[in-house]
């Protein structure tokens, strides 16, 4: 029996569930002292003075470091690829946004650190701060992409011309706020040096090998001479993608004062110093014929970046390719503010897109009075009209007419606030999903023990994803044996090149190359003779995969329908989710068990998105005012109702050498529009602003 | 066993034995030495006028109980390094290569032990895979050599004592020096503020220093005394001094649920709990759950269900569930849902969680 | 987290005497001091733990229902007698933070909760009247969901968070207390002070002063009695507009009411108005809804937290609705 496609049990649950799964900051590392980073009060201007009269008398205090006294961190400011970050490690008095690090505090225990980091006394010198994206939406300007790959901008046919003949338009504006990742996990690293040109970290990372070039950059060191381990990750979503100042300044630390260094962000902190979902300001304009067929979609993208470093919330990049339509104009422009720089989080782009597309295109469903699937099948995009590439393989109808039936949606009624149960209203909405299916190149090793048994290496991450399983599986296919007898080895840069844990990827990029690893170490196998092959000697095989080359010839996407029930107190405002429906067609399965736990927390993130997270910058200081999670709302036990999750297996020959597309973030991507959709229909108030919080119902 | 908080120079650490970091090749040539030395070592690196010229007499005690113990000495200096053998019996001098000063930054990468201007010595307790099972670099009262001749004497009455026990003889000689170690350079390296003795009268009593004063915890039926200061969490007790680290930080704020533990048999939060109030009290944490190679129910249950991802809310989510077990207050679905709500998974676990905890109330398992 | 000494206190008057200096801090469940002590905002030289000298006891007597200050949260609100007596204490407790504070925290700490007020939270945030009289208030013209509308002053708008505070107040509880000079009995609504020019006081209790016991007497309203609180999440989040409410009825007539509100008040708040215009009137829709148009008189608003004024009148028209069910 193969494994992959089972529903074995997670690899990894037994060390978790007992404890004894090692996170970064758990690592037992003798000599270890503590650091603490402290941040600027001020939110833009100058560290004028720190005065660590006091810091330096608290008892066990090993060194305070400020940009007086810091080593230089040569690359600190060098960026070789789009998710490489602009580090602020102590080396300038300059504060670009509140909450930067302006210095670092080691002393031997963390209560000691963390108080004589409280006891620095700084100065500052403030300069004019601006922080409100709609009150600077006018001084966006076209960023260099949209995502690492895309265009800002793209224009297919003639979308002015359209649109003034076209029978119905909707033209909106939606607006999304600030998410923070806050992953459970608390971003922590420890630093150990081995003499000045040897780095150990190990580090909370989505990105092992990322990490080590940023890090060796930084230190202006060869690649090879760090290394980076991190064998669990509590949580990542983007935040954990890139390494951030912190990681530096453990560095750092650890090298004034030659021991191991432990630096753990605090909740607050990781609220401005490893990234976030920027806020949005979508303008969505749709225009269709009476019989609903989509004439015109233009689709403009605000977004927040710091003045030191760009990145883009590709929100955009969903509306050039999920529908039919000849014309299609969208932009993407980043609005420059004195704030730390966001990042990616969970589906960045098509969580915040597909809200204003799939709220748009709710909203065209009732000016034509067809029924929102209707709309949807009728505007199918039979191939990718942004690539003019063929789908590899695309199941959409299907998950539409699967999620609809399991959902119950025929029998809809579809007139607003016309469902009721007892005193509450009821609602039913429903949105599109869809993520990219990336590849990115990736190398593995595959060895049979002495034992007879077989280890997968790979320097890959498991941030909760399944890595550990669903690689075991591939290579006991592969290799034909019981996946007992494959054991995995990852989140260690002395293992082979893998790329980041991001964009959904490491399945099909890691994944293809298990695969072909394994099968190479069976073919070796299968040509030794049967006293060869029982010997006691120990055979490797290990490759690069990259993308397989008639992949480029297709557009590679998962696709997904989302079906939401809520039900609102019509006095109070109170919205609850209380059903969900969503149907997945991602390419093959690799463990049905592991890839419903996905699908079902991108789920939990759209209810999160939808209602619930709301990051919020006090405008005068640039501080985060939410920056605790009693204040930051990410939904608890009570707010999530049973979920199904129906998974197609479709067959795609051409996505990778697996057939399995991402599923990591799709299952966010349709929620938030569904469940605004369903407010709606409640309701009959649209709420074009997320969260959904109940004031904008009252 | 106690285990005094670190301090600069910090006073005594269990080092579980997984620490190796280093890589190049002088650091995997000093393993492969120290291996071959041996077991057990005992690696002194210290500031050369730390080692200095020892008392002849104390040299010679220090000799004959290394003999009694079937135990290595290594002291690396700047100035002088060598190794003493039980038997070669004689003192070695230290391969070339590796005393030289590339060769302690080497060893400090290996075993993260430094001598420098605040810690005049490292002291390292190795086993015969090289791995580290105590390391100290308290000062030590009456001298480095004195207090090294205690520990090994202590040590070998400590063998003595334990012959009984059924483990092999280097666990032994290993686990009575780490005692050893742990008695002489901990405990004396700095008096105890004595707590205040109940009973006295209020004008008596004084308040226990800003600094560590002794505190007692009693976690998973073992009773460990430590030195803490006041402000130091029951969480940050258990994970950075206790190495207990199934105990997770996800907030320090009472707000996520990850640092659940039972106190006293009830669900509390680890974070928000002064360590010196907590004494006493029966703690039980994730490690001390299930016993063996057993699981729980509950956490059977959360691999059956995948009622985790990434893992990190999981030793809560489980300590949560075992204190609502125990208080027999949510019969439903939305009862469990409600009563979970202290945990915060941002994975979105929750319906797994759920399904986890309400198999095992079904099961009707006793937990 | 400043560095501080432990005092175990083993006499209620040695707690007295060393809780008197302003560098002191009392403990007992902790679960607010150690919170805004990591947060710095809390900077107390000495603190003294009540464990050793309070009762935890529960008891129902003539007298009514006498809480003793440690009573654990969990304790009050699954007990017997609490659950049947005052249905609304119960429910308040139970709506307020997770089971594992709820563990930890206790009846005297939860009356003396501090602000939930970001600004006051955030040490770094230099304009606090509260953390630094005369400093200012950030959160005026700041960011003001949370912050309250009634009460509040031009120095300070920050809203009380307790959830079991609103209710003991729509119970008439009062405070004992224990003070160098002796012992003395607080009502519950003249515990907690107006900010007006002084939000750094957020008591009547002197320093050194210790809740000793809340006294819960027997009433007529008492098992009518309910809570319904709103709030972001379905659970474990602070109130955005919260009602305790107790009625006496008879024969389809209020004959006396009583009706607090928290998450919208400076201090667990008193509905004066809306229990006057129900008592004497029939016990219908129509009276608790006029009635509850009142709650809120008197606030004052800003554009973050205006929807508390509707919201809130909702909220006491549905509890009012709740109570007046019950059999």
């Amino acid at each position: 029996m193969t494994s992959v496609g089972q529903g074995i049990d997670r690899a990894d649950a037994r060390a978790k569930v007992r404890g004894e799964a090692q996170y970064a900051a758990d690592t037992p590392v003798a000599g270890l002292v503590h650091a603490f980073v402290v941040t600027s009060a001020l939110g833009h201007g100058r560290v004028t003075a720190i005065d660590a009269s006091a810091a330096r008398t608290v008892p066990g205090v090993l060194a305070v470091i400020t940009p007086d006294n810091a080593p230089r961190v040569p690359g600190a400011t060098k960026k070789k690829v789009s998710f490489d970050r602009i580090l602020q490690v102590v080396q300038d008095a300059d504060v670009r946004y509140a909450d930067q690090p302006i210095a670092v505090v080691v002393a031997d225990t963390p209560e000691r650190a963390r108080a004589a980091g409280e006891a620095l006394v700084v100065s500052y010198a403030p300069s004019p701060i601006a922080v409100s994206l709609a009150q600077n939406e006018a001084a966006g300007r076209k960023p260099a992409k949209a995502g690492p790959r895309a265009e800002p901008d793209s224009s297919r046919g003639d979308f002015a011309g359209a649109l003034a003949s076209a029978a119905v338009k909707v033209e909106q504006t939606y607006t999304t706020s600030i998410q923070h990742h806050h992953p459970m996990e608390l971003h922590g690293t420890i630093a150990v040096w081995q003499g000045n040109d040897a780095l150990t970290l190990y580090d909370a990372t989505q990105g092992v090998f990322p990490c080590r070039e940023r890090l060796a950059g930084a230190f202006d060191l060869p690649p090879e001479k760090v290394r980076v381990i991190s064998h669990y990750v509590g949580g990542g979503f983007g935040c954990k993608g890139s390494a951030w100042s912190h990681v530096a300044l453990a560095a750092l630390a650890a090298r004034v004062v030659k021991r191991p260094v432990k630096l753990v962000l605090t909740r607050q902190q990781v609220c401005s110093l490893v990234g976030y979902r920027p806020r949005t300001i979508q303008h969505v304009t749709l225009a269709a014929a009476k019989d609903g067929q989509l004439r015109a979609m233009r689709h403009d993208v605000i977004s927040e970046t710091s003045r030191f470093d760009e990145f883009v919330e590709p929100s955009g990049l969903v509306t050039r390719m999920l529908y039919a339509c000849p014309n299609v104009t969208t932009t993407h422009r980043v609005v420059e503010l004195d704030v730390p720089t966001p990042t990616f989080t969970r589906a960045p782009g098509e969580a915040t897109g597909n809200f204003a597309l799939e709220v748009a295109l709710d909203e065209l469903a009732y000016e034509l009075g067809v029924d929102p699937v209707e709309l949807r099948l009728k505007n199918y995009a039979e191939h990718d009209e942004d690539e003019n590439k063929p789908w590899s393989s695309k199941s959409l109808r299907e998950c539409y007419r699967r999620a609809a039936e399991q959902f119950g949606w025929r029998h809809r009624r579809p007139l607003p606030g016309s469902q009721r149960e007892q005193h509450l209203l009821v609602g039913w909405g429903m949105a599109t999903a869809s993520y990219p299916a990336r590849q990115s190149a990736a190398s593995a090793r595959v060895k049979r023990d002495r034992d007879g048994n077989f280890v997968v290496q790979a320097g890959t991450q498991d941030i909760g994803t399944g890595t550990y399983t669903i690689l075991a599986q591939i290579a006991a296919d592969a290799l034909g044996v019981a996946v007992e007898r494959v054991r995995v080895e990852i989140g260690d840069t002395a293992l082979p090149e893998t790329p980041v844990s991001g964009g959904s990827q490491t399945a099909s990029s890691t994944g293809s190359a298990v695969k072909r690893a394994a099968e190479a170490l069976k073919q070796k196998l299968d040509a030794l003779s049967a006293s060869d092959r029982s010997a006691d000697t120990e055979l490797v095989a290990e490759l690069k995969t990259e993308e397989k080359p008639d992949r480029k010839r297709f557009s590679t996407h998962g696709f997904g329908a989302q079906f939401v029930e809520v039900k609102v107190d019509p006095d109070l405002g109170v919205v609850r989710v209380t059903r969900a429906v969503s149907a997945f067609a991602t390419g093959k399965i690799l463990n049905v068990k592991t890839a419903r736990s996905q699908f079902m927390g991108g789920m939990v993130w759209g209810i999160g998105l939808a209602l619930l997270e709301h990051s919020r910058r006090d405008e005068r200081s640039g501080r985060i005012v939410t920056r605790d999670l009693a204040d930051y709302h990410v939904p608890v036990n009570a707010d999530v109702p049973e979920l199904e999750v129906i998974m197609l297996n479709e067959l795609d020959p051409h996505v990778n050498e697996i057939g399995a597309k991402g599923i990591g973030e799709i299952g966010i991507t349709g929620m938030p529009a569904a469940i605004a959709n369903a407010v709606y229909h409640a309701t009959g108030k649209r709420v074009r602003e997320l969260p959904i919080t109940l004031d904008k119902l009252l | 066993m106690d285990l005094p908080h670190q301090r600069a120079g910090y006073a005594f650490c269990l080092a579980p034995a997984m620490f190796h970091v280093q890589t190049d090749a002088l650091a995997a040539a000093w393993r492969a030495w120290l291996c071959g030395v041996g077991a057990p070592a005992v690696l002194i690196v210290a500031a050369d006028g730390e080692w200095g010229t020892p008392d002849r007499r104390l040299l010679d005690g220090i000799r004959g109980e290394l003999r009694a113990l079937g135990a290595a000495l290594v002291v690396v200096t700047e100035g002088r390094s060598f190794c003493f053998r039980p038997d070669v019996d004689r003192d070695e001098p230290v391969p070339e290569r590796l005393a030289t000063g590339a060769g302690m930054r080497a060893l400090h990468g290996l075993y993260g032990v430094e001598a420098a201007a605040q810690v005049p010595f490292t002291l390292t307790l190795l086993d015969e895979h090289g791995a580290v099972r105590a390391q100290t670099s308290a000062r030590a009262e009456g001298g480095l050599h004195a207090t090294l001749l205690a520990t090994l004497r202590s040590a070998v009455e400590n063998t003595r004592a334990d012959e009984r026990v059924l483990f092999s003889r280097r666990e032994v000689v290993l686990s009575s020096l780490t005692a050893a170690l742990a008695l002489s350079f901990a405990a004396s390296c700095r008096p105890h503020a004595k707590p205040p003795s109940p009973g006295a009268p209020p004008a008596a009593s004084t308040p226990s220093t800003a600094r560590e004063i002794l505190v007692t915890l009693v976690v998973n039926g073992e009773t460990h005394q430590l030195e803490l200061e006041p402000r130091v969490s029951l969480l940050d007790a258990l994970r950075e001094r206790l190495a207990l680290t199934g105990t997770k930080k996800g907030c320090d704020h009472g707000q996520c649920g990850a640092c659940t533990v039972l106190l006293d048999a009830r669900r509390v939060n680890a974070c928000l709990i002064l360590a010196v109030m907590a004494q006493n009290k029966p703690i039980t944490t994730i490690e001390g759950l299930s016993h063996g190679e057993n699981l729980h129910p509950l956490q059977a249950a959360f691999v059956k269900e995948d009622a985790l991802q990434c893992g990190y809310c999981t030793p809560g989510q489980i300590m949560s569930a075992a204190g609502l077990l125990r208080e027999k207050r949510a019969h439903t679905d939305d009862e469990v849902r409600e009563l979970m709500s202290g945990n915060i998974c941002r994975c979105g676990a929750y319906v797994n969680i759920v399904r986890a905890i309400r198999s095992v109330q079904e099961s009707g398992v006793p937990t | 987290m400043k560095s501080f000494d432990y005092l175990p206190a083993q006499k209620l008057e040695e707690a007295v005497a060393r809780g008197e200096p302003r560098t002191s801090r009392f403990i007992a469940g902790g679960t607010l001091l150690v919170d805004l002590m990591r947060l710095d905002v809390e900077r107390p030289d000495l603190v003294v733990d009540l464990n050793g000298v309070l009762s935890s006891d529960i008891a129902w007597n003539e007298a009514g229902l006498t809480l003793g200050a440690l009573a654990r949260n969990t304790d009050v609100a699954y007990d017997d007698t609490v659950r049947r007596e005052f249905p609304v204490l119960s429910e308040a407790i139970l709506a307020g933070a997770s089971p594992q504070i709820r563990n930890l925290a206790t009846t005297g700490g939860n009356l003396l909760q501090r602000t939930r007020c970001a600004y006051f939270r955030d040490a770094a945030v230099p304009a606090c009247n509260k953390r630094k009289p005369g400093s200012g208030c950030a959160a005026l013209e700041g960011y003001t969901r949370m912050h309250a509308i009634l009460g509040v002053s031009e120095r300070c708008i920050a809203a009380h968070p307790s959830d079991m505070a609103v209710a003991l107040l729509a119970l008439d509880a009062a405070v004992h207390t224990r003070r160098a000079t002796g012992e003395r009995q607080i009502p519950l609504g003249d515990l907690h002070t107006l900010p007006g020019t002084t939000p750094e006081l957020e008591t009547v209790l002197e320093p050194g002063e210790v809740i000793t016991r809340v006294v819960v007497p027997r009433s007529p309203r008492g098992r009518r009695s309910t809570y319904l609180k709103v709030r972001d999440r379905a659970s474990f989040a602070f109130a955005l507009s919260s009602a305790a409410v107790a009625l006496e009825l008879e024969q389809g007539t209020i004959r006396s009411a009583r009706v607090a509100l928290g998450g919208v008040g400076v201090k667990p708040w008193r509905a004066a108005a809306t229990e006057a215009a129900l008592v004497g009137r029939p016990a219908t829709s129509e009276t608790y809804r006029a009635a509850a148009k009142l709650a809120t008189s008197g606030a004052k608003t800003t554009p973050d937290n205006a929807f508390k004024v509707p919201l809130t009148e909702r909220v006491v028209a549905r509890a009012l609705e709740r109570a007046g069910a019950l059999a």
